[in-house]
């Protein structure tokens, strides 16, 4: 119950800060606004590709070439065309001097595929186009040793082999949508600030002294506050979510919930962060300076003001870039296989700097 | 019963002995004076006693019972008014209350009544909705009070309580002082200014040192020091002036005349004020001023300490 009683002061008390609340609804809300629009342009995800030349060359003839020939009409429908090489150096050639963007052998060994460093995006299509296919035939082999009369569809291969979604502006995200979620995983890396203030404050309110007089442990009081602390800043970190989901329109997909759970975690990463740094620090404000610099770098090479190249080694300095990345998954691609990690991680970092807080409050007399 | 006993306790923070080898007893009902320089051990011993702080040496008793083993029936018992404003800024006066007392198990009528019986007591009830941060010195002092109260301690530790308040407010604390006490209340008050302490207390401690170097009544502690009081009077007719007279009354040891000024110097212990007046009216002796210049405890705490309280 005392728990509960201190959660609940936590919450009351931050949502009557107006610092609170400026940092933690009005800043990320106002900077959302601005970003998103002065950098609408920045985000145009619209890229012309154009048709798609592709040479390959058959020399086996055998068990493989109804499935590529399947796979070619699939393909004329996604403008890519397949043209036949009359051998594998022509082939080459093509792709060399860039006549084709891609040059396709199928041999005894298997399909080999070549492409032009240089085009990129094409490679990139063919290349996906191709991977999709390999898997298809493993998959159709399997089915056939069961059912021989098995034929793959057409409609079906070319569902398969051309990721639509990938090329589609639409899911990509706008400006707005990229800063809406930007922001919001900074705003929760912000929670640091309070959680560094979470136990000394107490000390410097000269409050924690009447709080240990109480009948109240000590262990209560610690739970009660970061209870109350992780609820005040993930209810300021849903707000900014639902305020650019309904007034900027921004996407946040279709596993809302999954992205809530982590913005869970990473409120708990930062709170828990502060919390430990405030043990680690001398003072107060020493613990609120290094805190604050590590939001700002974090935010820097996290992409919360512009993108940044996810596999730069920069990028992963901060935990922004891994939470912003992991939603962008998420939203744009339906992937959720960096979610769990990314909520292990968050929680296993949180609970290093917890462990130092735990341990420095029950060494002192006090708080 | 006793309310309070402290029995040999020590509290050492390094190598600095804080409190050294104390002992002190506190009776039910009474208003305890703890009067010390900065530094003497007066906040170390409240701290000990309120469960902030445990001694490295020695125990403390509670209604009987051992804090150390007891710690939740002491804390229950005890009320604190820290020397800092110790509340909240972004919760109401009402809320401030509210929440310190329900973290000693109260729950809801009870607790609301005694939120408001707390809030009634300290004069803030028409304020219950408003912020802390709206409020004069004085009045945060009477909330920093109220928040120590609502749960009905049986012990109320006072450390500082009208420091920097205008003297209204003052005299107010004071009178709420006297009050809690008449209600059943016992009190340990500790304070710089002297004269609060001579005017509530029924018993004082002088610590120094992280030892009591003196205990008891206000007179008893004066007796400490000397056992003469001087009077001095200014007259008009020194001529009518009977000095055998005045040196028969009981207690007087000698007077001194000198122009138009007498000295009568008395023990202590004997109050005979009246008794010299009267003889000096009926001998037809003009007094135009008195001064009783017994030591106070200002003096006493010089005397003992070799120190102002303030220093």
């Amino acid at each position: 119950m005392n728990i509960f009683r201190i959660a609940a002061k936590e919450i009351k008390s931050d949502f009557r800060d107006v610092r609170t609340l400026f940092f933690m609804l009005l800043f990320p809300i106002v900077l959302m606004f601005i970003l998103g629009t002065a950098l609408s342009n920045a985000f145009h995800w619209t890229i012309s590709v154009g048709d798609v030349h592709v040479l390959y060359n058959d020399q086996q003839a055998g068990t493989l070439s109804p499935y590529i020939q399947t796979m070619i009409q699939a393909a004329k429908k996604a403008h890519i065309d397949f043209q036949e090489a009359s051998d594998h150096i022509k082939g080459i050639k093509a792709v060399q001097e860039g006549k084709a963007d891609g040059y396709m052998e199928i041999g005894p060994h298997g399909v080999e595929l070549y492409t032009n460093e240089r085009n990129k995006i094409k490679g990139s299509i063919v290349e996906g186009m191709m991977a999709a296919f390999v898997g298809r035939y493993q998959l159709a082999m399997a089915v056939s040793e069961v059912n021989p009369g098995f034929v793959p569809s057409n409609q079906r291969m070319h569902d398969e082999y051309i990721q639509e979604r990938s090329l589609h502006s639409k899911r990509k995200p706008g400006a707005m949508d990229y800063y809406a979620v930007a922001m919001t995983t900074m705003i929760a890396l912000y929670s640091a600030l309070p959680g560094s203030a979470l136990l000394r404050g107490e000390r410097t309110r000269k409050t924690a002294d009447r709080l240990l007089a109480a009948p109240v442990r000590k262990s209560e009081i610690f739970i009660g506050k970061l209870v109350g602390n992780v609820a005040a800043n993930f209810l300021c970190v849903a707000v900014v979510m639902l305020f650019s989901q309904w007034v900027f329109h921004a996407d946040w997909g279709h596993h809302v919930s999954l992205v809530w759970l982590l913005l869970l975690t990473e409120v708990v990463l930062a709170i828990s962060f502060g919390l430990g740094m405030s043990y680690m620090a001398k003072t107060e404000g020493a613990a609120r300076t290094i805190a604050m610099v590590i939001i700002q770098l974090s935010s820097f090479f996290g992409g919360a003001y512009f993108p940044i190249d996810e596999t730069a080694w920069y990028a992963h300095l901060s935990p922004l870039s891994r939470m912003n990345d992991t939603i962008f998954k998420i939203v744009y691609a339906n992937d959720l296989s960096r979610v769990v990690p990314t909520m292990l991680l968050n929680i296993g970092i949180a609970a290093l700097f917890l462990v130092v807080a735990v341990v420095s409050v029950a060494r002192r007399e006090g708080l | 019963m006793n309310m309070l006993e402290i029995k040999q306790v020590t509290k050492k923070f390094g190598d600095f002995i804080a409190v050294d080898h104390m002992s002190l007893t506190v009776a039910e009902g009474e208003i305890f004076g703890f009067l010390g320089a900065n530094g003497a051990g007066k906040s170390t011993t409240i701290h000990m006693i309120a469960g902030l702080l445990r001694p490295n040496a020695g125990e403390i008793k509670i209604l009987g019972k051992d804090i150390a083993k007891h710690r939740q029936f002491a804390k229950r018992h005890i009320g604190i008014v820290p020397q800092e404003i110790a509340i909240y800024e972004h919760l109401t006066a009402y809320e401030n209350v509210e929440f310190f007392a329900g973290l000693y198990g109260l729950r809801g009528a009870e607790l609301r009544q005694r939120v408001e019986e707390a809030l009634e007591f300290v004069g803030l009830s028409d304020k219950r909705k408003s912020y802390p941060k709206h409020f004069s010195g004085g009045m945060k002092r009477r909330l920093n009070i109220a928040c120590a109260l609502a749960h009905r301690p049986k012990l109320i530790i006072m450390d500082e309580p009208t420091v920097g308040i205008d003297p209204q407010s003052r005299n107010d604390i004071l009178a709420s002082v006297k009050k809690l006490n008449e209600m059943g209340c016992t009190i340990i008050y500790t304070s710089h200014y002297m004269e609060e302490v001579e005017e509530i207390c029924t018993r004082i401690a002088i610590i120094d040192h992280g030892k009591i170097i003196a205990e008891g009544t206000k007179e008893q502690l004066e007796a400490m020091i000397t056992d003469t009081k001087d009077i001095w009077l200014e007259i008009r007719g020194m001529d009518r002036l009977n000095k055998e007279k005045l040196q028969s009354i009981h207690g007087v040891k000698a007077v001194q005349c000198d122009d138009n000024m007498v000295k009568i110097s008395s023990d202590i212990s004997v109050n005979n004020l009246n008794e010299i007046v009267q003889c000096l009216i009926h001998d037809g002796v003009e007094i135009r001023s008195l001064e009783d210049k017994s030591p106070n405890l200002e003096t006493v705490f010089l005397a003992l300490t070799g120190r102002n309280l303030r220093d």
